[in-house]
């Protein structure tokens, strides 16, 4: 599946875009990711065994803790596209203050929506696949309604029947059948509304009832009961399972709300337990989040102490023995040797996969990597992201002015510090602000390495 | 339907700014039957409309300063018709299902408009309703008694003005933080009601801070109008509202008069006034509650309790009296007059020490215009009461500022009616033996009259130095935590210590600041440098007392040879071996615990204690020479009852027997007693700077008493300070135990609490600027006693 040498042949010139402009942007490709994966066979490994439990109608849970940079966002990724593969669908987001696993203010349906509008399967890898699978639960039943004679409604309230005993599944089957109604009567709003309804667009029962007949949405409360659900369904429409990724988990643990933070650490304990006993079937979620989150006993993950037993760490994988079985997965920062094969992927995949246009040599990566810890010390490994926008970026320079020499370039490569930009003075309009003399503008250093 | 141009050429004289509002808005000027607009009225439309440059209208109450910002405002957000085309919903066919879906572009909140009271958004929402009705524009208000439901229509519909109390705006940054850009995304405007309120206080600087942190958050620079009481200097408040660019602010000033003051100052104690008490004797609960410090004799009390009755039932009122002493005895004398005339009570305490449940219940008592109230409070909660409007108010005892009585004034007498305010002041009557100078003077009645005079003249106490405001960047570094989930070390300096409010505290302060908070566990950092909050700063920030910047003054425990004697609050600087006049007796501190807020005393035998002036937290320069001022001249203002006008005569009568007009020295029999007219900072000061050179020197009232040295053994002192480079405020600083004041000072470290108390504290300018004239004073009175 993956492989630290470089991949032999050409990339092609639509993947090697995508990842080019994704780099550039500071995101994470969505496509061929396996071009620039470094290391990690292990961890690959162990993902792949919990997408085959998830095939087989079971469950799984892990926990992927990294550093900042340590690449887990592009690990989740890589997993995604892996599951997809192999016939499961995804849906993955990034947790925000405004996205949450448990709320009271619309933040877990907030969620829920994000999560439904990144659905994909293996033919839409990009998102927005809802339709596309309801369509396909309906062409089955459509299927199998004309080899067995029977109308097609009564084959999908029959598929549907098991939905039923599950919390909330009544209404849902109900949803899914008005879909039929609007694919009979080509209804394209009916149609338009049970998709909506789906993806928990729905804020009011009023409107629901009003546009679909069902008092029920999918709301706060319903957030983890709609998810089984819908793994359920899933495999209904012929999927063999559902993978819920979720980015960004370090926003639980920065919610300043003790008792919100909590109820939201429940909620994890709550998907925990499922997901252990088996009891979700086929349903897998991979988390990602930085050591923090897991391991600060005031307010992490292990300050809840039901969670802390459970995710405690193998005591006896110390010192170089290793258990990938736990769900915790530790991801670890890229070593500087790491750095380099990554730089020479980007090459290869800037290059369209022919060593012949590659357009630095190996000592302009060793050079590059130099002026970066020489710049910002080892914070450039650890923190690929900035690193690996600047290299492309540098690339991009060479290749457009063949004239210029790689060596007078590197010298200018500035790597900025991230900073929020809500919180940067304001520059337009007015007067500037006088600045005091006892704080010169822009000389930020004290702060900028500032430690408790 | 009138048009505007037909209209106006028929009306008398329609004005050119008349011409350029809405003709909506000029239809509701119709409506209300007003000929003309008032002159900030008239002056303020066009640079609003221009909505480019920050506005300060300052006028008295009454003349339409309101209607002067809302009129153009409103004006301007009549003419955008893009919000209502973006509600018109989108044809059904038009919707793609396979299409993300389209999220109605909400257009956030246009006027942001803060304001210091609950009782004042509720009055504004009222008059506003109208206005904004004739222009479609939705109107929302948001203060702690707002309802779930109207709270809900602002979340789900966040547009048009909004009304809010800067407690409430906190409370939205700190819970509803990644919301407040779309909440406030459309702001033109940011409208501060009452602004002078706001000059020179911690809540001035957290309203400051939060106008800052909306223009971050939408990322802009919204223009600012600020609506003032007229001022006289009004440069001050244009700093307030625009402290990078306050020379680009318009001001708009209206002399206009508006509501009337209906004010008197009554004098009790005077030679003539005395004995016509009716209520004589056998109250002895009073007599044992009675601190015996304040000097003022029963009849006096109840002479004016007795004339608080008369004078204010059947209507909402608020008292102040000075102390809780004070209020409790006040508070029980009405009471038992209301049961001897056979009447309910409508008279009740308020203070600090009562549970909040009585609190709450005198407040509402007060918000019911079905029953009159009358509530009897210390000054130290003026702040925390937000009752509305109220017809009486009254202060006994001389006021702690001037510009505690603009805040007082301010309660009384909106819509329409005139405000009344009714002073009372008791003096030692002259008959009593052992008079002290103080005393003779008559300071209580001559400080009141000189405050009064200053507020007539549209002074109030403001302050170049801004000082460090500590207390407030606290709140508002866990406040940006909290809206963001956490931010870096240098992000937070950069939004929030440039100009304004915490402008003095630069990267080191800001730095030592951070590990002052991380000490008490108020921040932690994750490992990449991120600062979020700690187990103690989450429960700071979940409780909803963390959105107020402002607290009650604090009361210290006084004990003397393991006795608890009572509970004082003590603003001047305290330090062991100074000395305090408590319960009628003259005390030598001896220690002082600052966590349990104790204060430990031994008795002094350094006489008998006198006068001990307004009890106030610090009297400013300005006071104390408009004091003299009102000494030297002759003549009494008609707001003085019989009975002040009397105390004044007497008062004016022992300042020229003392000779005070020439010399500021009053030699006594043991000691000095000096009078130099300067404010507390540096008289305060300048007592400590005496005690190090261990001379026996305590503040009292507007003087300096120094025991057991005399003139020319103080004349040597003094030259020795005088020729010796003055101390710096840190040094002064370290030995002073109550250095914290403001609600978040207990959080700072030794350095930085030094520093920001030595700054608030101490006046060395002012004190050596004292010395130097003492010196010269000395010199010309010889050593006998008076």
């Amino acid at each position: 599946m993956t492989t630290t040498t470089l991949p032999s042949g050409r990339i092609r010139p639509r993947d090697r875009d995508a990842i080019i402009q994704s780099l550039r942007a500071g995101v994470v490709p969505r496509v061929g990711q396996q071009h620039i994966q470094v290391g990690r066979a292990d961890e690959v490994a162990a993902l792949l065994g919990d997408i085959d439990r998830i095939r087989d109608g079971g469950s799984a849970i892990r926990l992927v803790i990294g550093e900042y940079g340590a690449g887990k966002s592009f690990f989740l990724n890589l997993v995604r596209s892996i599951a997809l593969e192999r016939k499961l669908v995804t849906v993955h987001a990034d947790l925000s203050p405004e996205r949450r696993l448990y709320a009271t203010g619309g933040q877990a349906r907030g969620l829920y929506a994000e999560l439904m509008r990144n659905l994909s399967i293996r033919a839409k890898p990009e998102g927005g696949a809802m339709p596309s699978l309801v369509e396909r639960f309906i062409t089955t039943a459509l299927g199998a309604a004309r080899s067995r004679g029977i109308s097609p409604e009564a084959v999908i309230r029959e598929r549907l029947a098991d939905l039923s005993e599950m919390v909330g599944g009544y209404d849902f089957a109900e949803v899914v059948a008005a879909y039929w109604r609007a694919h009979d009567r080509g209804d394209d709003r009916l149609r338009a509304d049970v998709v909506r309804w789906l993806r928990a667009e729905f804020s009011t029962r009023t409107d629901s009832r009003k546009a679909l007949g069902v008092r029920t949405i999918i709301d706060d409360r319903s957030f983890y009961d709609h998810l089984k659900l819908f793994a359920r369904f899933v495999r209904l429409a012929g999927f063999s399972g559902l993978l819920v990724c979720l980015d960004e988990m370090v926003n639980l643990y920065k919610m300043s709300h003790t008792r919100a933070r909590n109820s939201n650490y429940e909620q994890v304990l709550r998907i925990l337990n499922d997901c252990l006993q088996g009891s979700a079937a086929g349903l897998g979620f991979v988390f990602a989040g930085t050591p923090d989150l897991l391991f600060d006993t005031r307010r992490g993950l292990y300050s809840y102490p039901a969670l802390q037993s459970r995710l405690a760490e193998n005591t006896f994988a110390r010192q170089g023995l290793v258990d990938f079985s736990g769900p915790v997965l530790r991801l670890a920062n890229l070593a500087p040797e790491d750095m380099y094969v990554l730089l020479t992927k980007l090459r290869h995949v800037f290059a369209g996969g022919d060593p012949d246009a590659y357009l630095v040599p190996d000592e302009a990566l060793t050079a590059f990597m130099n002026h970066c810890a020489a710049r910002v010390g080892d914070a450039y490994f650890r923190t690929p992201r900035t690193t690996i926008k600047e290299f492309v970026n540098l690339l991009a320079v060479l290749d457009q002015n063949p004239s210029v020499s790689w060596s007078d370039l590197i010298a200018r490569v500035e790597i900025p510090r991230e900073t929020n930009p809500d919180l940067l003075p304001l520059a337009n309009g007015g007067a500037r602000p006088a600045s005091s003399p006892e704080a010169p503008p822009g000389d930020d250093d004290g702060l900028v390495h500032f430690r408790l | 339907m009138m048009t505007a141009s037909s209209t106006s050429g028929s009306e008398a004289a329609p004005s050119s700014a008349f011409g350029r509002l809405h003709p909506r808005m000029q239809r509701w000027i119709y409506d209300r039957g007003w000929s003309s607009l008032h002159d900030s009225q008239e002056r303020s439309i066009g640079p609003i409309l221009g909505g480019d440059r920050d506005v300060l209208i300052a006028a008295a109450t009454a003349t339409g300063k309101t209607e002067a910002a809302f009129l153009p405002i409103l004006s301007n957000l009549a003419g955008d018709t893009g919000r209502h085309e973006a509600e018109l919903p989108e044809p059904w066919t038009a919707f793609d299902p396979w299409e993300e879906p389209r999220t109605t572009p909400s257009a956030g909140v246009q006027v942001l408009c803060l304001s210091p009271l609950k009782s004042l958004i509720d009055d504004q929402y009222r008059r506003l309703r109208q206005m904004c009705e004739r222009v479609d524009v939705p109107l929302h208000r948001r203060h702690g008694d707002i309802p779930a439901g109207e709270r809900q229509r602002l979340a789900t519909d966040p547009s048009g003005v909004l009304l809010i109390t800067p407690e409430s705006l906190e409370a939205i940054f700190v819970n509803r933080g990644p919301l407040v850009p779309g909440l406030f995304a459309g702001l033109r405007y940011i409208v501060i009601d009452e602004l002078h309120s706001f000059l020179t206080t911690q809540r001035g600087a957290q309203v400051q801070s939060l106008m800052n942190r909306v223009g971050l958050a939408v990322r802009g620079r919204p223009p600012r109008i600020g609506l003032s009481a007229t001022l006289g200097d009004i440069g001050r408040a244009a700093a307030f509202l625009r402290p990078d660019d306050p020379d680009r602010v318009v001001i708009v000033e209206s002399k206009a008069d508006g509501r009337g003051l209906m004010l008197q100052l009554r004098g009790y104690g005077a030679a003539h006034g005395s004995g016509m008490a009716d209520e004589n004797g056998r109250d002895g609960a009073a007599d044992r509650r009675r601190p015996a410090g304040d000097g003022s004799p029963d009849d006096s009390r109840h002479q004016i309790a007795g004339h608080l009755f008369g004078h204010l039932r059947g209507r909402d009122n608020l008292v102040f009296a000075n102390t809780r002493n004070g209020v409790e005895i006040y508070a029980d004398l009405l009471a038992r007059y209301s049961r001897r005339a056979g009447v309910p009570n409508e008279f009740w305490p308020h203070h600090g020490n009562l549970s909040r449940d009585l609190r709450e219940t005198v407040e509402t008592y007060l918000k019911d215009p079905s029953l009159p109230a009358t509530a009897v409070s210390t000054s130290t909660l003026e702040l925390g009461i937000d009752i509305g409007s109220v017809s009486n108010v009254a202060q006994i005892g001389p006021p702690p500022s001037v510009a505690s009585l603009w805040q007082r004034l301010g309660r009384s007498g909106r819509r329409g009616d005139p405000a009344v305010l009714r002073l009372y002041v008791s003096e030692q009557p002259i008959a009593r033996r052992n008079l002290s100078v103080s005393d003779a003077l008559r300071c209580g009645i001559v400080q009141t009259t000189a405050m009064v005079r200053l507020m007539l003249d549209r002074w109030l106490e403001t302050t170049d130095d801004p000082g460090f405001n500590y207390s407030t960047l606290i709140q508002q570094i866990m406040s940006v935590i909290a809206q963001h989930g956490g931010a870096a070390a240098a992000d937070l300096h950069r939004a929030l210590c440039g100009p304004g409010p915490f402008r003095l505290v630069d990267q080191r302060r800001f730095a030592l600041l951070l590990r002052a908070m991380a000490s008490h566990d108020l921040l932690v950092q994750t490992s990449d440098g991120l600062l979020l909050l700690g187990a103690a700063g989450e429960r700071q920030v979940n409780h909803h007392h963390f959105y107020t910047a402002f607290q009650t003054a604090t009361e210290w425990r006084v004990v003397a040879a393991g006795r608890t004697l009572g509970t004082i609050p003590i603003y001047q600087p305290l330090r062991e071996g100074m000395l305090l006049i408590f319960a009628g007796k003259r005390w030598k501190v001896v220690g002082a615990d600052r966590s349990a807020r104790v204060v430990e005393l031994e008795r002094s035998g350094d006489g008998t204690p006198h006068f001990l002036g307004g009890e106030s937290v610090g009297v400013s320069d300005r006071v104390r020479g408009e004091m003299a001022d009102v000494y030297r001249s002759s003549d009494a203002p008609a707001w003085l009852d019989g009975g002040a006008q009397r105390l004044l005569t007497e008062g004016r009568a022992a300042y020229h027997r003392l000779g005070l007009a020439r010399t500021m020295v009053v030699p006594l029999a043991s000691g000095v007693l000096l009078f130099p007219w300067i404010g507390d900072r540096a008289l305060h000061t300048a007592a400590i700077a005496l005690l190090g050179r261990g001379v026996m020197a305590s503040v009292e009232g507007p003087s300096i008493r120094v025991s057991r040295t005399g003139v020319r053994g103080l004349t040597a002192k003094i030259l020795e300070l005088v020729y010796e480079s003055p101390p710096s405020a840190f040094e002064l600083a370290e030995a002073v135990k109550n250095r914290e004041v403001d609600k978040w000072d207990w959080v700072l470290d030794e350095a930085l609490s030094c520093e920001s108390a030595g700054a608030r504290l101490f006046d060395l300018d002012g004190a050596w600027a004292f010395f130097s004239r003492a010196a010269v004073d000395l010199a010309g009175v010889g050593d006998s006693p008076a």
